[in-house]
């Protein structure tokens, strides 16, 4: 466990020791903000649907550009194997990563938290129960989206690669979504392009509404993603 | 260990058209995401995107596949099949898990208003839906406001589907595809048509009471009758001028009543297809042997709605009395619950409102020129004659023949009132009930007396909740409480109002708050590096 937390450690320094992370997280505020404001004056309601729909776009990008130096770059930089001989296991590597990485996200959403103040204080009188759905929803999409990154990550030895392979991962959930569309008059299809599309869980998440497959969901979806991560990380133990 | 191989060949390749087809990919990728999600309307495009951003994916992967291939292939066959294997077996067992889940949901609405809540009413109306009901939505695209409301009625009905799959949905744009909206007879957006083997239910509300009604209705097999006495200069219901009752003949068509006139003097007995009879304040007399139908029907435990106004006819009265309903003569005059300048324009207010079931969801109903009633049942009568006010006026009440004063003189009738009631009885005043020791809710006989007929006439149907009132009595006498005791949960639009200086407060310091502090935290941090 406490290596799981050092590695975690060391990843939150390296996120927050960068400049480039600070301009990011400036470009995704200030870009978030036009969303925000845009909702709601077409809307005219006090909400943070704005924000919020677009942050799970953001996310989709995001996670794969933040998450490909995770275990590609250490392999690049030959610090992989050094970790490898250190008395730490695969799966504490893994998590610890995982772990910083979500951290960092949750720090993220965490300064956005400025948009429902700040409307409560100009005057709005936002239904904070959406909100607060929102925000797990985004939690538990983000810590899905990372750990999908950090496999992409884990099985190529170049950044780049892993970005566009998470990339595609991310892409090919949200085809899902898309093809729930056509899907819609098949039995035994629509359940289940129902209970995985993006769209449809975190739609319930938007409105308020927290249930508890799509926690499951999406947690188990975490686990086995962060698994495959492990797998593919002592995999190389063995080369 | 040998090291990696992909990295020395990948940095050739990335000068090469491979690398740009990969970040074409990624952008089209992107921007196909983004405009799916945002822009809606343009889901086909987006969808087109996405098609472009996979091709140029696979381009990507074929030229860097030797590339790709060994970099896949850093795995060693030996354990690979191994790893995939776990994470398979992995897979499957979170499978089990989910399946698990979804046995056993739990939907937790964290919405202020609970307007995600379905009522247990609702919830078991959708358990027993065998056939599949569908549900069109006419929303104009192009109308935010329509817009608006159309994510809420989508929201509520996802709920709805929640627990029956067999409600299927779909909007229309009415303007768009004027024809479908001719097919249904729509003239007016923001209206939905639940539909079910060619029957079909128009609803214009989008509360949990509308939908479950509209659903209601339309699996229902048979429409209720009820029938409206004519012949004595009642008000007309095909009327549209202000003393006119075409809105009540409206509204119970929308409830899907099938209203039919009943006279009485051609054939003095009421049908025994009767679902409820309505009388609503003739002027003329009624026959003896009208009276006698109407109470013949009474005492075959028949459902009956009375609008009375002041100083109604004597038979009417009389007829009322024998069920425990006393009318007093002159008009209800309210110094202090009226309309200003109309002391006979009774308003009555939550506080006084009765009979919770028919009311509790009510806010005010206006009676302009009232009857006064009271119950006057004999002791011995009580136990199967029960009447309940509805709703009640102050204890300043009085009844005059005059309306002009507003004080009490000698000769006037004091209150307090109900300007409403309902009787629930089996068998009137003076006679022996068929069965002994009944809950007041198994009586069946059901009446309902208004003091007042105008309340329901077209000028005053839709004010405050006179509508309401009138709709839910006529659904308590014909049994169809369960709608009633939905509690209605109006959408939430927490409409932002708020003050030039304020909007300018949100938008400058959402957009320079943290983008200023973090480019300040970049710069130190870039400082602190060097």
């Amino acid at each position: 466990m406490r290596n799981v937390l050092t590695i975690a450690r060391k990843e939150i320094q390296t996120y927050f020791g960068s400049p480039m992370a600070y301009v990011i997280a400036a470009v995704f505020l200030a870009v978030s903000s036009v969303f925000f404001i845009s909702d709601l004056e077409s809307s005219g309601l006090a909400r943070l649907t704005g924000f919020q729909v677009w942050a799970m776009v953001l996310l989709t990008g995001i996670a794969p550009i933040l998450t490909m130096r995770l275990i590609a770059e250490e392999q690049k930089l030959g610090t992989l194997e050094l970790l490898m001989t250190a008395p730490v296991r695969e799966s504490e590597v893994i998590l610890g990563k995982f772990l910083g990485a979500f951290v960092t996200l949750f720090a993220l959403l965490l300064l956005t938290w400025f948009y429902p103040l700040v409307l409560k204080l100009g005057g709005g009188d936002p239904d904070f129960g959406p909100v607060f759905a929102g925000y797990l929803g985004l939690l538990l999409f983000g810590a899905a989206f990372f750990a999908i990154g950090l496999l992409a990550s884990a099985v190529t030895a170049n950044q780049i690669l892993a970005a566009v392979v998470g990339l595609g991962l991310l892409l090919m959930l949200w085809l899902v979504s898309l093809a729930g569309g056509l899907v819609q008059n098949v039995e035994w299809a629509r359940g289940i392009v129902n209970y995985v599309s993006l769209t449809n869980v975190y739609g319930d998440f938007l409105r308020g509404v927290v249930d508890t497959r799509a926690i499951v969901f999406l947690v188990s979806l975490t686990a086995t993603v962060l698994f495959a991560a492990i797998r593919a990380v002592e995999a190389r133990r063995w080369r | 260990m040998s090291t990696t191989n992909p990295p020395s060949n990948l940095k050739a390749v990335l000068g090469g058209y491979t690398a740009i087809a990969g970040v074409v990919a990624l952008i089209a990728a992107v921007v196909a995401a983004a405009m799916f999600v945002l822009l809606p309307a343009m889901a086909d495009t987006a969808r087109l995107l996405l098609g472009v951003a996979l091709l140029f994916f696979v381009v990507f992967v074929v030229g860097a596949f030797d590339e790709v291939r060994a970099t896949l292939q850093t795995r060693q066959t030996k354990y690979g099949t191994n790893s995939v294997l776990m994470v398979l077996a992995f897979a499957a067992i979170m499978g089990v898990v989910n399946f698990l889940a979804a046995q056993y949901p739990l939907r937790i609405d964290l919405t202020a208003g609970g307007q995600f809540t379905l009522s247990q009413h609702t919830q078991s109306v959708l358990r027993g839906l065998n056939k599949p009901v569908q549900v069109t939505g006419f929303f104009s695209r192009s109308n935010p406001d329509a817009q608006t409301i159309q994510g809420q009625v989508e929201s509520l009905l996802r709920e709805y589907q929640n627990i029956s799959p067999q409600l299927t949905y779909r909007f229309v744009d009415p303007i768009e595809n004027p024809e479908i909206a001719r097919q249904y007879g729509i003239e007016s957006e923001g209206l939905l048509v639940f539909e079910q083997e060619g029957r079909r239910q128009v609803v214009a509300g989008i509360g949990e009471q509308d939908f479950t009604g509209g659903i209601l209705k339309v699996i229902g097999l048979q429409r209720l009758k009820v029938f409206y006495l004519t012949g004595h200069g009642e008000p007309d219901l095909a009327a549209r001028d202000e003393q006119g009752y075409g809105l009540v003949s409206q509204a119970l068509d929308a409830e899907n009543y099938e209203v039919q006139q009943l006279n009485l003097t051609t054939n003095p007995q009421v049908p025994g297809d009767a679902a409820l009879v309505i009388v609503a304040s003739p002027k003329d007399p009624l026959s003896e042997s009208e009276v006698r139908a109407l109470e013949d029907y009474l005492l075959r435990g028949g459902k009956a709605m009375f609008l009375l106004d002041p100083n109604p006819r004597p038979e009417l009265v009389a007829l009322l009395a024998r069920w425990g309903v006393k009318v007093a003569p002159g008009q209800v005059i309210e110094p202090n619950a009226s309309v200003q300048g109309a002391p006979n324009a009774v308003v009555v207010d939550r506080a006084r409102y009765v009979f919770g079931q028919i009311t509790q969801y009510l806010n005010l109903t206006i009676f302009p020129g009232a009857a006064g009633l009271t119950a006057d049942v004999p002791e011995n009568d009580r136990d199967h004659v029960v009447v309940l006010p509805l709703a009640g006026s102050t204890a300043q009440a009085f009844a005059a023949a005059d309306v002009s004063r507003t004080s009490f003189q000698d000769g006037d009738v004091r209150g307090p009132f109900a300007l409403a009631l309902t009787v629930q009885a089996d068998q009137p005043i003076g006679r022996q009930p068929s069965r002994g020791g009944q809950a007041p809710e198994a009586l069946p006989t059901r009446i309902a007396v208004f003091g007042d007929a105008d309340f329901a006439a077209n000028r005053y149907f839709y004010t405050y909740s006179n509508s309401d009132l009138f709709v839910n009595t006529v659904n308590w006498l014909t049994a169809q409480e369960e709608l009633i005791s939905i509690r209605p949960k109006p959408p939430e639009f927490r409409r932002l109002v708020i003050t030039g200086a304020q909007w300018t407060l949100i938008t400058v310091s959402s957009v320079l708050f943290w983008p200023g502090l973090l480019l300040v935290a970049a710069g130190w941090v870039w400082w602190r590096r060097r």
